[in-house]
């Protein structure tokens, strides 16, 4: 296979060693014109865009202009860890952010992910990439950090699926079975392709289970991307992982700060959310007990099956457990879980018995529950399909579900869907759908075009009501929502709504903290959280770090802490290690100027591309409150109430039909509050738009900056 | 009383932390109880008695994936 | 399976240090109880001994597979195949996996008998078992 690899460019180097984080080059490849370029990275861009998404969005910016598709020539794919990535002591500390034009979204996209690829770029001599221009024919793009070498070669025969193209990669650039651990991969899959929704899938190899284990920069299409360029894969090889690769200030406080961390997941993990045995569906247990659970299109927020998917199943029958599951070294809370052996029932892998990785809580919901669907093998096949085809599993499973109640609502019918019976709960026909995204025919491709494309193809050919499939329709600015109900959180549908790359809960996830514990009451409460944890979340996103080691695990006494939701002694974790790494003392409130500017630059970049205003800030009315009567009945109780004690109006007497409106104006206006809340204290206009004064005092005036706001002043 | 800064309307003379608890149906784990500001710990949720004008938060630990 | 492991006796240790001398001289040049792999920690009215036990938890959270049983059952570490992380330090449940910041992997009881012979009662022996 690798003989017939036609080597295009062939680049050789001296990879520089890190110093305190960084080894401040990026790598530029253009597969279009088969160019290969070092780049310095300047002084200024290090000291305010810190490394990640930041690192991400500057040469994003820098590459594209506002007319610039996602399938345009000069679309980047631009990928960046951060200067802590690739330490080994810490938890959570191998994470990558991948920047974009999004085909779902047509602004920049920025997407997160572990893996070993941005440690094994840093240590290859690289704070990131980016990647440019479409290759004439596939290719894969090889680094070699032990070699000094990076090439672009042909790769006619390699797979195209992820799980398949992984294996394959790995086996081919790594000399023996010991070397396979050096090697990371960057692969899409054949559904990628056909679809907007396409992923990255970032490999890491599993000692034990000898097999690449595949890590998703899930949201926005970067895959689609990827094999727009007409790329296969990106194969990075490190020299052999030491714990002091970054060459950091200050070695003693990352240890003592790591093995602190060790310890309290040791000790703790089993009493608090048990991420070691089961990762994020953790939550499939909790959610349906407050009305979380998105089932039927985020109609329900429970159902009567919710039990046939709780975390005790997956634990007792499919994740295998006990095995050391941390997607980069060093992460004790170890939250990739797989199940092993597990036998692939359709499609053209039927009979193949293969390790899926997950489910996340996101998959189960999304591909289970959000469709209907209670059947935890069903999950997994699909689960397994949606990386090795690189498919989102958070946009097909909410696009599944939008097109399930479409078909239900008869809005579309079984001629439309070539078929396919698409009611809630049809397993059979969910995996057929996903097939065809792979086959690139049939209905499946209608559906990976994702909502925002449906609702105009259900509206312009088939006579839906575009009134109602704007309520229906689960997306916002092109990119389908998280799954989570949040429609009794004013707070997190401000979450979802007032986020830069779309609806999803990377930067706040206020759900419970609003909804359950109704800690943040007031607009002016909400509005301080819809500051606070974005910018802290956001954060992550520079340095390298995951989340999940900051707030699924708490040290013990936390609860006696003034503000234990924000786990002050994990955020002073963070300083020390920022400190232990670069040798700069920050405070927490620098983290949170650090996060925004780079928050600011996203948004004018949005305003830049075409959605950063207050219009595109909406949400669908489904995400808000009951859009159908059945919704409204199903809660009844809740939202009589709610129209008595909130709303001032007296439900007694009124048909269902008048009691939605009266609560519908009034969510509206509790939306419109909150977002005048929200940019009053972000330090934007009424319309969204960063004001010259807060570009100023944050650093980030730039005159292309400054030239996007001034026509919006 | 308040619980969770609303107006809680089945209070009853007697009601312990734990009778709040079990009549609100919350999960066990990974809660924050205080009772006027104060912290309650686990081993007094049977004990401590909840008065009329008691400002009483119960907040869940739980962050998202 | 029949493991060579480090025994303890702490009633009759006297709190000498000779172990810890000993062993850190051994495998690291200098009589530093921080580069000693068994330690002695004074409590209130007698020693505690932190021994390695040989239990293999470590090996179980290592993700590199550089923690190996030898043919004696004795837990050694690979050094090369070591990225550092440390985990085996936290979930160690004895805490005898040691880390000090000279070193960047960490390092353990390989029941050489080096601190057997120097201690003075016979607190420390060891045994196949």
């Amino acid at each position: 296979m690798r003989q017939k690899h036609k080597i295009l460019f062939e680049y050789k180097y001296e990879p520089k060693k890190l110093k305190h984080g960084y080894t401040d080059k990026m790598l530029y490849v253009n597969v279009g014109e088969n160019r290969i370029e070092e780049k310095d990275v300047p002084q200024e861009v290090k000291e305010k865009f810190i490394g990640g998404k930041g690192y991400g969005l500057r040469y994003l910016w820098d590459a594209v202009n506002p007319d610039t598709k996602w399938d345009s020539e000069e679309n980047e794919i631009v990928m960046s860890a951060g200067p802590i990535a690739g330490i080994t002591q810490y938890p959570g500390t191998g994470k990558t952010l991948v920047c974009s034009i999004s085909p779902m979204t047509d602004i920049p996209i920025d997407s997160n992910v572990g893996g070993y690829i941005g440690p094994y770029l840093k240590f290859s001599g690289w704070d990131g990439l980016e990647v440019q221009g479409k290759a004439k024919e596939d290719v894969v793009i090889v680094i070699d950090g032990t070699e000094g070498k990076i090439t672009i070669e042909t790769a006619p025969e390699e797979a195209v699926d992820g799980h398949v193209l992984g294996e394959q990669l790995t086996e081919m650039y790594a000399k023996d079975e010991h070397e396979k651990r050096q090697i990371s991969v960057i692969t899409a899959g054949t559904a990628a392709e056909n679809t907007r929704m396409g992923i990255l899938n970032f490999s890491f190899y599993d000692i034990r289970r000898k097999v690449p284990r595949l890590k998703q920069a899930g949201r926005g299409g970067l895959g689609t991307v990827l094999r727009n360029k007409k790329i296969k894969g990106i194969v990075v090889k490190s020299k052999p992982v030491k714990g002091d690769l970054n060459n950091p200030y200050d070695q003693s406080i990352i240890n003592k700060t790591g093995i602190k961390l060790h310890k309290e997941i040791a000790h703790h993990d089993h009493e608090q959310n048990n991420m070691h045995r089961i990762g994020t569906a953790a939550l499939l247990d909790v959610m349906p007990d407050f009305d979380l659970l998105p089932v039927n299109n985020f109609q329900y927020g429970t159902h009567k099956d919710a039990k046939k998917i709780n975390t005790k199943v997956f634990i007792n029958k499919y994740l295998t457990q006990g095995m050391v599951d941390g997607c980069w070294y060093g992460c004790s809370l170890a939250c990739t879980k797989a199940a092993d052996n597990f036998e692939i029932k359709t499609g053209p892998y039927k009979g193949h018995k293969v390790v899926v990785d997950g489910p996340e809580y996101e998959n189960a919901a999304g591909l289970g529950s959000n469709c209907g669907i209670f059947d935890p093998e069903a999950i997994l096949e699909l689960n397994f399909y949606c990386d090795t085809y690189g498919i989102d599993t958070i946009s097909y499973g909410t696009s599944t579900a939008f097109a399930m109640e479409c078909y239900e609502r008869g809005i579309i019918n079984k001629e439309i869907t070539g078929g396919l019976e698409l009611e809630f709960g049809n397993i059979d026909a969910s995996l057929e759908l996903i097939h065809q995204m792979s086959r690139g025919e049939g209905f499946g491709k209608v559906v990976g075009q994702g909502i925002l494309r449906m609702k105009k193809l259900f509206a312009e050919e088939y006579g839906a009501e575009p009134d109602f499939l704007f309520d229906i329709g689960t997306e916002q600015k092109g990119l389908e929502y998280a799954e989570y109900v949040c429609k009794e959180s004013l707070a997190q549908q401000g979450g979802f709504g007032f986020t830069n790359k779309g609806p999803q809960h990377d930067e706040a996830w206020l759900i419970v903290m609003d909804m359950v514990n109704n800690q943040i009451p007031t607009f002016e409460d909400k509005a301080e959280a819809l500051h606070y944890y974005p910018m802290f979340r956001t954060w992550f996103g520079l340095l390298g770090l995951c989340k999940l080691p900051w707030n699924d695990i708490v040290p013990e006494g936390n609860e006696k802490t003034e503000e234990p939701a924000k786990i002050q002694e994990h955020v002073q974790n963070y300083l020390d290690l920022f400190y232990g790494i670069t040798g700069k003392t920050i405070t927490k409130e620098d983290m949170i100027v650090q996060s925004e500017k780079i928050y600011n630059f996203q948004r004018v970049f949005n305003i830049r591309m075409g959605k950063g205003l207050r219009k595109h800030d909406k949400s669908p009315y489904r995400m808000m409150g009951p859009v159908t009567k059945e919704e409204y009945e199903s809660r009844q109780e809740r939202y009589d109430t709610q129209l008595k004690e909130k709303v001032g109006y007296n439900p007694e007497g009124k048909t269902t039909e008048e009691k939605i409106k009266a609560l519908r104006e009034f969510k509206y206006d509790q939306y419109e509050q909150l977002a005048d809340a929200v940019y009053k204290r972000r330090g934007w206009t009424m319309n969204g738009v960063p004001t010259k004064e807060k570009l100023q005092d944050l650093g980030m005036d730039f005159p292309e900056v400054l030239e996007v706001i001034e026509k919006h002043l | 009383m308040l619980l969770n800064n609303e107006e809680f309307k089945d209070f009853e003379k007697g009601m312990t932390v734990e009778d709040l608890i079990k009549y609100k149906e919350f999960n066990r784990k990974l809660l924050i109880v205080k009772v006027n500001g104060k912290l309650i710990d686990q081993s007094q949720y049977k004990t401590k008695t909840i008065e009329q004008n008691d400002n009483v938060q119960i907040h869940y630990q739980l962050a998202g994936g | 399976m029949r493991v060579k492991r480090l025994i303890k006796d702490e009633t009759k240790c006297i709190g000498c240090g000779k172990c810890e001398e000993a062993c850190s001289k051994a495998y690291f040049k200098e009589e530093n109880p921080e580069k000693s792999r068994v330690r002695v920690r004074a409590q209130e009215n007698w020693n505690q001994l932190v021994i390695c036990t040989q239990c293999g938890v470590c090996m179980e959270v290592c993700p590199t597979l550089a923690l190996q049983r030898d043919k004696n059952g004795v837990v050694k570490l690979n050094k090369k195949d070591c990225v550092g992380c440390f985990m085996c330090v936290g979930f160690c449940p004895e805490e005898s996996m040691m880390q000090h910041d000279d070193e960047r992997e960490p390092f353990k009881c390989v029941a050489c008998g080096i601190c057997v012979d120097a201690c003075p009662t016979g607190a420390l022996s060891i045994r196949e078992f």
